[in-house]
């Protein structure tokens, strides 16, 4: 009686009763409940109740000293660009009929990073409750699908049995071809990429095990079990992928755990970072040009051919060359180019890239959910989302190096590189198993996809402004 | 002790895995090579076959080839309307099969005799074949490299080696998923296929069919044969032959007491009534070719009760 008084106090409801709230909502949105029909809708609009609240019954500042506006801005405004013009923009309204459902879209990924941001300071809501609220809901999806794969092939089919099929109705299913997974309750077949994405995110989260302080038992003992659910799901898969981008974001991890690295990181590791960036822009750049202009010299060129115009790139090139013909194969007018180009195409639209017969953009998949926004939305989320993703990488480095290490922050920062390294490059927007009689359906991944929802409610908590940030409000505040 | 658990553990999630779905290497009866796809060594009756009850039934020129539910046969070159086939066609013998009563409570004929596998649940026209697929009545017919048979479609409908299930003479044996413990007429759909196209012509040959009882750990069986039957090859994807008859006219009452576990298919093919140029093709275990296999789409015991 006296717990349950504790806890209807208005007190310990507005300490405990949103953060409380939002871990039950990340448990629930990475074990992927909901994740099917119209169900998102319902994570989009309480995640907008939560931030109303946050916002009207706070007692502190939410936002931080007027002084860092400027600068909040300079974050915010790429972010709030990438996620208008990705939510609401031609291929949604088109295909999705209502425009409601786009707004509440806008309104829902916005709101999940403003209860992040909002909870940054919460003493209550600390890093590793977020951390084991994501894990936990993965490990439990990850371990149904483990055993769901176990029970129904030989393990490391993908391997030693990638070609053989079974019969079901008499037709033939590929085993290679196809993994299960919980997709809201319903146990699915999936693309083994698809299967594998929340594996690898799980499997990442092993890196604050290099964070943990010995007395940690229980936090060491749950870190570990969950990320060895991940690592035993990517090996039964022996997907090489998985396991070498998990690998790669617990690498980051591990040295900035271990090495001296300097909130100011120096001339030469600045430069060495800007002119990476650059070479990665430039080379974009040329992909994009490629896509839009189909360059003889790249094409009779068997070496730049086999670069920038085989494998996925195939596929970016067909979604770049929608953009420039304004997704039509008949032709289409200046006007509409220009629309396409920085706004998205219609989603009954076709790409004519290399020839032959126009495909319909829906049964394209880019394998990469950075070029799946710019088929959706054009060069402008894009580009704002380009910009996002390196404040986002200043902000992250600021957060995990800043104040005392700490395995929350590790595994948060850990759970952010594994959610952007598998999803740049093993992003399928056909997700389901295909059979030479069926086609997979077209998956957005804002609006089909919990991963949104997590990412940016993560980015939201770990925003962290920079030292000069930090020096321009200190002297503002003097003044 | 301890650190005995976690091998344990790990060891016992390795040993899960336990597919009742049969897999299948490449290229799984659908091969690029005619001779590939022949379904050959496929018993799982195995040793334990005793002996005939009662004695071999034979059924004489049961066979109907039909083409979009309107039945012709080749004469040669040319084609003619069912009026003048023989009439011991299941259309003939049980008219009442390829009926239903719709909606309105109106007994009409069915719009199609077969349907085309993968809308195997969809809503649409009536099928003959979609009606009494087995693949409704239980999980384990719509499993197996046999599913193909239990699937309601009767034609190839350009699915080639999907659609059917190619043999040699000596067919396969197989016991179903459930025990068939009533019914009455029995059908399969069938046709041949050549490694090389020729005209359109018939083939003869005599359907062997067993039914298993088992009897004490082993399986006596029931033989029933359909002499002569003629069956379409090369004749384009549409064309097969529906064979088939009453087992209880075969058998008597008799017949379902114990319960039918399983059933097998085989050919002998008489002397007389090959076409032209037969002797020339081959079964797969020769070395060369051209190539002849009976192709069966659809197994079918229609109106049945199973346990």
């Amino acid at each position: 009686m006296l717990l349950v008084k504790k806890f209807l106090n208005m007190e310990s409801l507005k300490r405990y009763g949103v953060p409380f709230v939002v871990l039950a909502l990340l448990f629930l949105l990475s074990f992927g409940a909901g994740d099917r029909g119209n169900g998102l809708l319902v994570y989009w609009i309480l995640f907008f109740v939560l931030a109303a609240g946050l916002a009207i019954f706070s007692n502190g500042p939410l936002f931080g000293p007027k002084a860092e506006r400027g600068l909040r801005l300079s974050y915010f405004i790429p972010l709030l660009v990438f996620l208008l013009f990705a939510s609401i923009n031609r291929f949604y309204v088109d295909s999705f009929g209502a425009f409601a459902s786009c707004l509440l879209l806008f309104v829902g990924l916005f709101s999940s990073f403003l209860v992040g941001y909002f909870l940054r300071n919460s003493e209550v809501f600390k890093p590793k409750c977020l951390f084991f609220a994501i894990l936990l809901g993965l490990a439990l999806l990850v371990s149904v699908n483990l055993i769901a794969n176990l029970a129904s092939y030989p393990l490391f089919y993908p391997l030693t049995h990638s070609s053989y099929v079974y019969f079901y109705e008499g037709i033939p299913h590929r085993i290679g071809n196809e993994s299960n997974y919980l997709y809201n309750f319903t146990l699915t077949l999936v693309k083994p990429d698809v299967a594998v994405g929340p594996a690898a995110v799980l499997a990442s989260g092993a890196a604050s095990l290099f964070y943990w302080k010995k007395e940690n038992k229980a936090e060491i003992a749950v870190n570990a079990l969950t990320s060895a659910i991940g690592w035993l799901f990517l090996l039964s898969m022996v997907d090489v992928k998985g396991i070498c981008l998990s690998l790669l974001a617990i690498l980051i991890l591990v040295l900035y755990r271990y090495l001296k690295v300097k909130e100011e990181p120096g001339k030469v590791p600045t430069i060495a970072f800007w002119t990476v960036i650059g070479l990665g822009l430039l080379f974009l750049f040329l992909v994009i040009l490629n896509g839009a202009f189909e360059f003889s010299f790249i094409s009779s060129s068997p070496l730049l051919d086999a670069i920038f115009n085989s494998g996925r790139f195939s596929s970016i090139n067909k979604t770049v060359s929608a953009l420039f013909h304004g997704g039509s194969y008949a032709g289409a007018s200046t006007g509409d180019v220009i629309l396409s180009i920085l706004f998205g195409v219609y989603h009954d639209s076709y790409t004519v890239f290399g020839g032959g017969s126009p495909l319909p953009i829906t049964e394209l998949s880019n394998f990469s959910f950075e070029f799946e926004i710019l088929l959706e939305g054009g060069f402008v989320p894009f580009v704002a989302m380009i910009i996002l993703i390196l404040y986002s990488t200043g902000s992250l480095r600021r957060y995990l190096i800043r104040g005392k290490d700490d395995a929350g922050k590790a595994g948060l920062v850990a759970l952010v590189l594994g959610i952007f390294f598998f999803y740049t490059f093993g992003y399928d927007a056909l997700p389901f198993a295909v059979n030479r009689f069926t086609a997979s359906s077209y998956f957005s991944p804002l609006f089909n996809s919990f991963w949104p929802l997590v990412l940016l409610l993560i980015l939201g908590y770990t925003y962290t402004p920079g030292q000069e940030e930090k020096k321009v409000m200190e002297e503002e505040v003097k003044a | 002790m301890k650190t005995k658990r976690l091998p344990l553990l790990l060891l016992s999630f390795f040993l899960c895995s336990c597919s009742t779905n049969p897999l299948y290497a490449p290229p799984a009866y659908d091969g690029s090579l005619f001779e590939e796809n022949y379904l050959r060594n496929y018993d799982e009756i195995g040793d334990k076959e005793c002996s005939l009850i009662g004695e071999r039934v034979v059924f004489q020129r049961a066979t109907e080839a039909y083409e979009d539910g309107e039945a012709y046969f080749f004469d040669g070159d040319q084609e003619s309307q069912s009026d003048s086939f023989p009439s011991f066609g299941m259309k003939d013998r049980y008219p009442e099969l390829f009926t239903y009563t719709d909606a309105d409570g109106k007994v009409v004929p069915y719009e199609r005799l077969d349907s085309i596998a993968s809308r195997l649940d969809d809503e649409g026209e009536r099928s003959f074949g979609k009606d009494h697929a087995l693949a409704h009545v239980d999980e384990g017919f719509k499993q197996g490299v046999l599913s193909k048979l239990y699937n309601g479609q009767l034609e190839c409908h350009s699915w080639y080696a999907n659609a059917r299930v190619q043999m040699e003479e000596e067919g396969f044996k197989t016991l179903l998923p459930k025990t068939l413990v009533d019914g009455d007429v029995f059908a399969l759909s069938l046709r041949g296929n050549t490694s090389e196209n020729t005209e359109a012509r018939f083939v003869t040959a005599d359907v062997v069919l067993r039914f298993y009882v088992d009897h004490e750990g082993v399986y006596d069986y029931y033989e029933l044969v359909y002499e002569k039957a003629m069956f379409p090859i090369n004749s384009g994807g549409s064309a097969v032959s529906l064979v088939g008859s009453s087992l209880l006219d075969a058998f008597g009452e008799s017949f379902f007491e114990k319960g039918i576990v399983g059933y097998a298919i085989s050919f002998e093919m008489p002397e007389e009534g090959y076409f032209e140029g037969y002797e020339n093709y081959r079964f797969s275990y020769a070395e060369e070719g051209p190539f002849f296999g009976f192709s069966v789409y659809e197994v079918m015991f229609i109106d049945s009760s199973w346990k």
